[in-house]
């Protein structure tokens, strides 16, 4: 897999747990940790740029979705995502973000 | 067709709602030391000398300073954009601090500044100018006129840096019945070093200290979490990364006031001071912005007294906390208040804890126990309420009695000898015998309970 995509993927759970612009240090941990144990080669400098350029991007969450395809990588995204949003405890059912990502991908509601 | 009309603000009239922007003397001078710090000023000085004809407040400091044409700049009112993006440590934000800060508190603003390699410049806003003439006219001095400056002190004591100096100033406040200037600035100073000393307690320590004085005398900074005070305790923390970096959550518990000391405690306000205070710490790029209350997130009681909760955020959400001209207040966005809900449980718990606490519990022996109680410095010597043979009796008595068998017990805790023991047990410890003390209690009861039944 390009490891590029793996940017979209951290920015896209960036997007499902930021709201109100703030990760919170659980989430944050989550989704590194989901994305290096499945891609060990994807660094904490890669995953800190990208999380650094999503806070300065103003693109929406459908606009991050567009570059997901493929069934292995839309289901990673969604579970990247539902373990990150739901790491700090959160309800993930009030997640509107986390349900589009889960629209958009394919998963059946 | 529509067309337009010049509607800029009457200078006369705009410069009187700058002045009512509502800042108090220390805010606007907290305003004007922020541009210090930012300029990487070293030391700060402020001087406001008694003995003068009219009083005046200098802030002077070794500071980057500003070329001519950066001064001019500057002296604009709102020459900054607040949507700009500032580097970390600015603690500016709309270009208008350094000006609406000081036409709260004087009529005449002086700014004198010398850059390395600039000449010395200095440019004076005079409100008393404004309105007789209705225009913004911003007087530049030239350099005779600045080395002649009977307030100059940046030429002699610091080579570069900036001077703020506040004349003909309106701070003073003065009515029919009120005090003479000198006592009003003597009071108003000492305020002053106090809300200098807490919103800037994280510049006066560590590897790039700031020495802040004011006339000459240097200020201490007030760590309002108490953190090398013994008995002080450390809760969660948390970081929540955001744009430009991160929003850091601490949680304290302050010690029990009696286990604090006078000197902080006086310089916390004391005891009211403490409870009033308990709540949200907030802090933009390490200046205390919020000095204590709930927010709404929490309500002030008397048991949550010790608890605080430090958040230090970035300058660059400036937009997202909604801060003010004044950088004195700003509003949680909704997520932080989630956010925040979730550690204020705990340092409540703990200040609860602390006040509550009754002390450390020893058993001297099974029937009983020594209560040491660090915060109010007491011990007490108390029945134990575990003894399996006290627990035996009160199994089989009727309720009456059990209550009637408590008070004795107390009364009895209540009444030992304590300082007949202690005067026995230092003198002649070895003629203490306790050990055939119950055959003499049980022959004493017997005799004057078999005494009773005879009379009856």
């Amino acid at each position: 897999m390009d490891i590029g995509i793996l940017d979209v993927v951290v920015k896209i759970a960036a997007c499902v747990c930021g709201k109100d612009g703030v990760i919170s240090q659980i989430e944050e941990k989550a989704i590194l940790e989901k994305v290096t144990s499945a891609y060990p080669e994807y660094t904490i400098q890669k995953f800190n740029k990208a999380i650094d350029i999503f806070f300065n991007e103003t693109l929406q969450i459908e606009d991050y979705l567009e570059h997901v395809s493929g069934t292995d990588l839309n289901n990673f995204t969604i579970d990247v995502c539902e373990f990150s949003a739901s790491a700090d405890g959160l309800d993930i059912k009030e997640n509107i973000a986390l349900h589009k990502v889960k629209l958009i991908l394919g998963e059946e509601l | 067709m529509s067309r337009f009309a010049d509607a800029s603000p009457d200078p006369k009239s705009h410069i009187k709602t700058l002045m009512r922007i509502g800042y108090t003397m220390p805010s606007a001078v907290s305003d004007i030391l922020d541009n210090s710090i930012t300029a990487n000023a070293k030391n700060i000085e402020i001087y406001s000398l008694p003995g003068l004809q009219e009083s005046n407040i200098s802030i002077v400091d070794d500071g980057d300073g500003m070329s001519p044409d950066e001064l001019i700049h500057n002296m604009k009112i709102g020459c900054k954009d607040p949507g700009d993006e500032r580097n970390r440590g600015d603690l500016g934000r709309f270009g208008s601090g350094m000006k609406t800060a000081s036409f709260s508190q004087a009529r005449k603003l002086t700014v004198i500044s010398k850059k390395e390699g600039k000449p010395i410049c200095a440019a004076v806003w005079d409100i008393d100018r404004i309105e007789n003439e209705n225009t913004w006219c911003l007087e530049i001095l030239d350099e005779d006129e600045i080395k002649s400056h009977p307030l100059l002190l940046l030429g002699n004591k610091k080579e570069y840096g900036t001077q703020v100096i506040w004349e003909k100033l309106s701070c003073l406040n003065k009515t029919n019945h009120s005090l003479d200037d000198e006592t009003i600035m003597a009071s108003n100073l000492s305020d002053l070093g106090d809300y200098i000393s807490l919103h800037f307690h994280k510049f006066m320590d560590g590897k790039n200290k700031i020495n802040f004085t004011i006339n000459d005398s240097q200020l201490q900074g007030i760590d309002p979490f108490m953190t090398r005070s013994p008995g002080y305790q450390e809760g969660r923390s948390e970081k929540l990364r955001c744009k430009g970096g991160y929003i850091e959550i601490n949680t304290h518990v302050l010690p029990h006031f009696k286990r604090m000391e006078a000197n902080p405690l006086e310089r916390l306000g004391g005891a009211n001071g403490i409870v009033q205070n308990q709540g949200l710490y907030i802090y933009r790029e390490n200046r205390l912005i919020n000095a204590g209350g709930w927010l709404g997130l929490a309500k002030t009681s008397q048991l949550g007294a010790l608890a605080r909760v430090e958040v230090n955020v970035p300058s660059s959400l400036d937009q997202e906390w909604a801060t003010d001209v004044k950088k004195s207040s700003l509003q949680l966005p909704p997520r932080i208040k989630k956010e925040l809900r979730k550690f204020l449980s705990d340092p409540i718990k703990r200040s609860k804890r602390v006040y509550t606490y009754r002390g450390k519990q020893d058993q001297a022996n099974k029937y009983w126990n020594i209560q040491e109680n660090e915060n109010d410095k007491i011990i007490s010597y108390q029945i134990s309420a575990e003894n399996d043979f006290l627990i035996d009796i009160f199994r089989v008595i009727p309720k009456e009695q059990k209550s009637q068998l408590i008070k004795y017990l107390g009364q009895l805790a209540e009444n030992l000898p304590l300082n007949h023991i202690y005067q026995k047990m230092s003198e002649s410890p070895r003629d203490i015998e306790q050990e055939n003390v119950t055959d003499a209690l049980l022959e004493a009861i017997m005799s004057r309970v078999f005494e009773e039944e005879i009379n009856e």
